[in-house]
């Protein structure tokens, strides 16, 4: 079991924390054939897969986990194809929700965070609150109301796949989505600044993390972020996570389908409603 | 048609959110024809289900019906009233007769009769049988729960003479588990005495009662209230002092109420549920003046406050399921 910082608990508590969620959250829910949503990695390898021939710099690029790289060029090859290829593998299976999306939602942050394509979490959260979720991809011109006010966002970085002609899944659709859309970025970078992420299912060479937390650790030299990851990991990964993105990494076993993960959030949404309760009983919110 | 009194020596164990919940559950959600009859001088069953503005209406109007109808002719000398007049109330899907603090001036009344239905009296007994009465005219209704104090006094006992069943809802302290004793104490006196009462009636003037005259209450089941809980070890457990008095609840339930107050039965769940700390959602539920699992956005739920609202009603579930099932076993 994972032994929960009590600075996060406190954090979670008091709703400073946003939860960032990635693959590995919906790696968790299966379709009615039991198909499981593909993370980075098993997505890429399939995609290969696919094609006739695979040119050597793309396996090079998926081998040595520059998913992104990799993405830019299955996109040219697939072309036309590609969007397709993606609502295979996030759309029309119909994913359903498993323990993890209850736990998220009863952990009840302000903020989450998706670089989910699916709408396995959106379609769950919208439900359970009889409709007062509020989602907002990254386009969205009134972003700006996520910065205050009592309701519960989900914040889709990278789209979603109803809209798969803006999903950001290489460099340049990151770059193109920066620039373009620089409010919602802007306020995203000040969430970062503001508030603890808790980052769960993303991987340590997901490139989601590593873009998002790249300039953070040289502007403000904090280690106010908590990513849950999978052993083994090593302890220079976790140092260098610490250093250069102000991450601690929080390490869990995944044996058993990762059930570890799933039970310690079980006891964390327990820690915080007792913390919520010392905090309503002292008015020292 | 069932009449179940809601009843523990001990306050402040959450009776009336327990009764108006369960009772708004079965009207709502099994589609049972519920009464809720307000016999607590405090009138919080009426308060919690009222919008401010009935309540006005009702009880600045010194001819509204209440409770202390039903029993005020009695206080003068004539019989029963003969005409319920129940409110409709939508929001829980209950009909309520309403409480009036003025029933607390009929405890000398109650307590003088019992004196003299215990002696044989004839006017005593129709006044200690009153609620009986008001039962036998109720057969249109699946349920009538009643709503009392907590306290062993008269109008407790004329409510309980009258029921066919009770559930006690239970805090978790030492109070209570010794609130447990006094009240099935009491229960086996008031027996005693009114059987003896009853068999020194002339034949000929029992026409003047209810056709139901004997004391056969039997207890449902128990509601225990959660307290304060920590994690350990990654599980919610109940604080030490309270986990040696909740072990202690089952033994002694079955000691003092199982076994000297209801029939010989197996299978009984006699532990309806347990109610956690609902926080927040029990004022909000009192001022928008619905039960707690219908509460929405716009009555200020937030967040994950929508799974404890969840949470709430399957727990109404289980404690309705359990008293239907209950009822079932015992009535065979």
């Amino acid at each position: 079991m994972i032994k929960w910082n009590p600075s996060l608990i406190d954090r979670i508590a008091r709703r400073s924390v946003v939860i960032l969620i990635g693959s590995g959250v919906s790696a968790n829910s299966t379709d009615n054939n039991g198909y499981r949503p593909p993370t980075w990695h098993t997505f890429l390898q399939a995609a290969k897969a696919g094609l006739d021939t695979a040119p050597t710099h793309l396996t090079k690029a998926i081998n040595q986990y520059r998913y992104l790289e990799a993405c830019e060029y299955l996109k040219k090859i697939y072309d036309d194809q590609w969007i397709d290829l993606v609502k295979n593998d996030f759309q029309r299976p119909n994913y359903k929700p498993a323990d993890i999306h209850q736990l998220i939602f009863d952990l009840d942050s302000r903020i989450v965070c998706s670089v989910n394509f699916d709408r396995i979490y959106d379609t769950f959260a919208i439900t359970k609150s009889q409709g007062t979720y509020i989602v907002k991809n990254y386009w969205d011109d009134d972003i700006g109301a996520v910065t205050s006010g009592p309701e519960r966002y989900l914040l889709k970085l990278h789209g979603s796949i109803d809209s798969p002609d803006k999903l950001i899944f290489s460099t340049s659709d990151y770059a193109g989505a920066r620039n373009k859309y620089s409010a919602f970025y802007g306020i995203l970078d000040a969430l970062i600044a503001t508030h603890s992420f808790l980052i769960l299912g993303c991987g340590m060479n997901d490139p989601d993390v590593q873009l998002l937390f790249e300039n953070y650790r040289y502007r403000y030299n904090l280690r106010n972020h908590f990513m849950c990851v999978p052993k083994p990991i090593n302890e220079m990964q976790i140092s260098l996570m610490k250093e250069t993105r102000g991450i601690n990494i929080i390490p869990y076993s995944s044996a058993d389908g990762h059930i570890e993960l799933t039970e310690s959030l079980r006891a964390l949404v327990s820690l915080v409603s007792d913390r919520r309760n010392e905090i309503a009983d002292d008015q020292s919110w | 048609m069932k009449s179940i009194a809601f009843f523990n020596n001990k306050g402040g164990v959450g009776k009336t959110t327990l009764l108006c919940n369960v009772a708004a559950y079965l009207g709502n959600n099994l589609n049972k024809k519920v009464l809720v009859i307000d016999a607590d001088p405090q009138c919080n069953a009426t308060q919690l289900m009222l919008s401010d503005e009935e309540i006005l209406n009702i009880y600045e109007d010194r001819n509204s019906y209440t409770i202390h109808n039903i029993i005020h002719p009695l206080s003068l000398g004539k019989g029963y009233n003969e005409q319920l007049k129940p409110i409709s109330v939508p929001s829980y899907a209950v009909d309520l007769i309403c409480g009036d603090p003025r029933l607390s001036l009929k405890e000398d009344l109650l307590s003088k009769d019992w004196q003299d239905s215990i002696s044989g009296s004839i006017r005593g007994l129709r006044t200690s049988f009153l609620f009986q009465d008001v039962l036998e005219r109720c057969g249109d209704y699946d349920y009538v729960l009643f709503d009392v104090g907590p306290s062993l006094g008269s109008i407790n006992r004329a409510v309980l003479l009258a029921s066919d069943y009770f559930i006690s809802p239970m805090s978790i302290d030492i109070f209570s588990l010794r609130a447990i004793e006094n009240i099935s104490i009491a229960i086996n006196e008031w027996r005693k005495r009114l059987e003896i009462g009853i068999s020194q009636v002339d034949k000929e003037e029992l026409d003047e009662l209810p056709k139901k005259l004997n004391f056969n209450l039997q207890f449902l089941g128990y509601v225990a209230q959660q307290y304060t809980q920590k994690t350990v070890d990654g599980e919610s457990r109940v604080v030490h002092s309270y986990e040696r008095i909740m072990k202690q609840i089952p033994k002694v339930v079955s000691k003092n109420f199982v076994e000297k107050l209801s029939a010989k039965k197996t299978d009984i769940e006699y532990r309806l549920g347990t109610i956690p700390n609902l926080h927040s959602l029990v004022p909000m539920s009192q001022t928008a003046r619905k039960p707690i699992f219908l509460l929405k956005s716009k009555d200020g739920v937030r967040g994950a406050h929508f799974s404890k609202v969840e949470d709430a009603k399957n727990l109404f579930d289980g404690i309705a399921s359990k008293i239907e099932a209950n009822a079932r076993v015992l009535n065979a």
